[in-house]
């Protein structure tokens, strides 16, 4: 597992060939086209992409791609050497991204658009013109984005008790409990946010598990007190794991310089895909080496679930072949054996001992407690915990 | 009847993290956990003092152990599914056994310690012979191809048997190289097999939360020993014959009497999961029998029977 975003798509593989064979022609018919043979010479290299019109940018991928293809797509030429410098950068792009897009192809791999923004940051100037490059590239070969092997970056959200403010200090948004919002982007949306309020910090893998808590008034139990929830959305259409986005990993990390004291908990299914999640927030991603000390929260404590902390073992699943091909790699990294991962090496190490992993969602749920309840309780432990360190 | 057993020493924070196997010899109980070291604790004397310490080269940890019975070789297996040899003696490595098509789960000495048998996930054994510098293969028996979890080998060296995590269970005959029997019963994991002593009757166990014993001529079940709550991870007999310890995954042993086929003890001195258990090699001293267990908690416990009682 080297990046948050790439995970193995198994059925997919004879598309992918045939896609690659038609991006490798692409790049071929330029390089021939450019030759001139009766002056022996190069001429500018070119390609035709279809325009794709932004208002087919959102849209779900068979949709996407009918529309692009209908009256709305025109042609433009994209050459090097451009007439305009800014001609000669978007050649580079779509270079640059053609190169990606048959990386994912021929590795069978995943990446997200803020991936691509944030590794080519020397040459885009905005996510918008990394979107649009997609787009037009996915309309020019006929296909969908996600065939292309990229997806949306998921989004953080969060729920409970915060108040944002504005660089003046004036307050642009309190958080009283329920209410759901996006996770702000620090630096772009000109805010930071106070969490006096607060005795911890919870970060849930599951979108789905996250929603059930905070309709249960999770972030002010009587025996836990007030806190702020963080999760992050997945697009089902493109069957995302819930890997965390940059914005999210950045906000975390800066709630943790800001408020050292903050308990921050991370709770993620006890599989190889929930301990990678938890490493991601913790270590970052390998895919964002450059960036982990802005977005790595090394303070992030695994609370769960734990393998081991069912009171009943129905509530197990078969560790399949491919999870323990992923267990086996993470093991083998260097991050795994650093001290603040032990528990984490500890925890996949169990799950290929016995040959079982476990969801949070069913947590729980045979001590009759329910998954809230047995969280809950984990909550309590982790939180006395806390204070006897203090 | 019952039995009594009573705890005589515990080493709390025996490794840094669980421990997943152990092993007996005359003289030392040797562990091996997830942190990849191999540690020898002596045995005979109370307070069981670290003797020594191997630092394996299984980065990703070490699940599996067995000393040939003559305790010159001891062989660990990793998560990475290779295994090394060990050297009793001197502690130095004598060589490792790895396959990029084979993940090794489970391994054995034969009785008279001159080869080692291995289960792994693909479900088929391979046979070395360790006499030399290099063990060199020289036996495969096939299976139905789901992830074998145990094996051990008969003390008369005619049998191996292997437990696997579909419930599958085999006896292999190591002269024909052929397939003895495929014994039925077991639906969940089989985490635990056995010979008896005298290598008349396997004792099987793990998710079904049941030991079955089979007679090894006619492949029928003799008995089962039902009382653990959740799954058995780990099961021996101990040298006469007569008990089966059992570890499970409910934070208990239990000892077992063959004759009465009932349990007639329980220890639950364990904050965490039993993840293996063996009889202590007390035969031919004078120290009464008793038994080791090992687990989740990181801690290793003695025990042993109550004498004069």
């Amino acid at each position: 597992m080297d990046s948050e975003a790439e995970y193995i798509i198994d059925d997919e593989l004879s598309a992918s060939n045939v896609l690659l064979e038609r991006i490798e022609c692409l790049i071929l018919n330029m390089l021939s086209n450019s030759y001139d043979s009766a002056n022996n010479s190069y001429k500018e290299m070119q390609i035709q992409l279809l325009n794709r019109r932004s208002s087919t940018y959102s849209m779900s991928k068979t949709m996407a791609i009918r529309k692009s293809l209908g009256n709305q797509a025109k042609q433009q030429t994209v050459s090097f050497p451009g007439l305009a410098a800014s001609n000669s950068s978007r050649f580079a792009m779509l270079i640059h991204t053609l190169d990606i897009i048959s990386n994912n192809l021929s590795n069978n791999s995943v990446v997200t658009k803020r991936d691509i923004f944030y590794k080519g940051k020397w040459l885009y100037k905005s996510q918008y013109e990394v979107d649009r490059m997609i787009d037009d590239i996915a309309a020019t070969l006929n296909v969908s984005r996600h065939d292309l092997g990229i997806v949306a970056s998921p989004k953080g959200i969060m729920a409970g008790y915060y108040v944002m403010k504005n660089c003046g200090g004036d307050i642009t948004k309190i958080g009283n409990g329920t209410d759901v919002t996006l996770v702000p982007t620090m630096e772009a949306d000109n805010v930071f946010i106070v969490l006096d309020d607060i005795n911890y910090v919870l970060v849930i893998e599951k979108e789905a598990v996250f929603q059930r808590l905070v309709s249960s008034g999770f972030y002010n139990r009587p025996e836990l007190g007030r806190a702020l929830l963080i999760t992050v959305v997945i697009s089902l259409i493109e069957d995302g794991k819930g890997y965390p986005d940059v914005t999210t990993r950045a906000f975390i990390r800066s709630i943790s310089k800001a408020y050292p004291a903050l308990p921050l908990f991370g709770i993620v299914d006890s599989d190889p895909y929930g301990i990678h999640i938890l490493g991601t927030y913790k270590f970052g991603s390998k895919a964002m080496a450059h960036e982990s000390l802005n977005l790595a929260t090394s303070s992030l404590l695994w609370i769960g679930v734990q393998l081991l902390g069912y009171a009943s073992v129905g509530a197990y699943d078969v560790l399949s072949n491919s999870d323990r091909k992923m267990a086996l790699r993470m093991l083998e990294n260097v991050w795994i054996d650093c001290e603040e991962a032990s528990d984490l090496r500890a925890e996949l190490q169990k799950m290929l001992f016995l040959g079982k992993k476990a969801e949070m969602d069913v947590a729980g749920f045979n001590e009759g407690s329910g998954m809230i309840g047995y969280l809950a309780n984990l909550l309590r432990i982790n939180l006395a915990k806390h204070c006897d360190r203090k | 009847m019952s039995k009594n057993f009573f705890s005589t020493d515990q080493t709390s924070a025996a490794h840094p993290t669980d421990i997943f196997s152990v092993v007996t010899t005359k003289d030392y109980v040797i562990t091996a956990t997830g942190d990849s070291t191999i540690r020898f604790f002596d045995a005979l004397n109370t307070g069981h003092a670290l003797a020594h310490e191997i630092k394996t080269p299984h980065r990703t940890g070490i699940h599996h152990l067995s000393a040939s019975p003559d305790a010159d070789l001891v062989a660990a297996v990793g998560f990475d599914g290779s295994i090394s040899l060990w050297s009793l003696l001197d502690g130095k490595e004598h060589s490792v056994i790895s396959s990029p098509e084979k993940t090794f789960w489970a391994v054995v000495f034969s009785p008279d310690g001159a080869f080692l048998a291995a289960t792994g996930i693909d479900g088929n054994v391979t046979v070395w012979d360790v006499r030399g510098d290099d063990p060199v293969a020289c036996g495969y028996l096939e299976t139905k191809g789901t992830p074998g979890l145990c094996i051990d080998y008969s003390n008369d060296g005619r049998y191996i048997a292997t437990g696997h995590e579909n419930g599958g269970l085999y006896i292999f005959d190591t002269e024909t190289a052929r397939l003895s029997f495929s014994l039925p019963g077991h639906t969940k994991s089989v985490r635990a097999v056995a010979f008896s002593p005298l290598s008349k009757l396997l004792a099987a166990a793990g998710d079904s939360n049941v030991v079955t014993v089979y007679s090894v001529k006619s492949s029928e079940m003799v008995f089962n020993l039902a009382g653990h709550s959740q799954w058995i991870m780990s099961l021996d007999w101990n040298f006469e014959g007569e008990y089966i310890v059992t570890g499970s995954f409910d934070k208990t042993l239990k000892v077992w009497s063959v004759e009465q086929t009932e349990c007639v003890a329980t220890q639950a001195d364990s904050d965490g999961a039993i993840w293996a258990v063996k009889w202590t090699k007390t035969s031919g001293t004078s120290l009464p029998q008793g038994f080791v267990s090992v687990g989740s908690d990181k801690t290793v416990r003695w025990y042993r029977e109550a004498t004069g009682g």
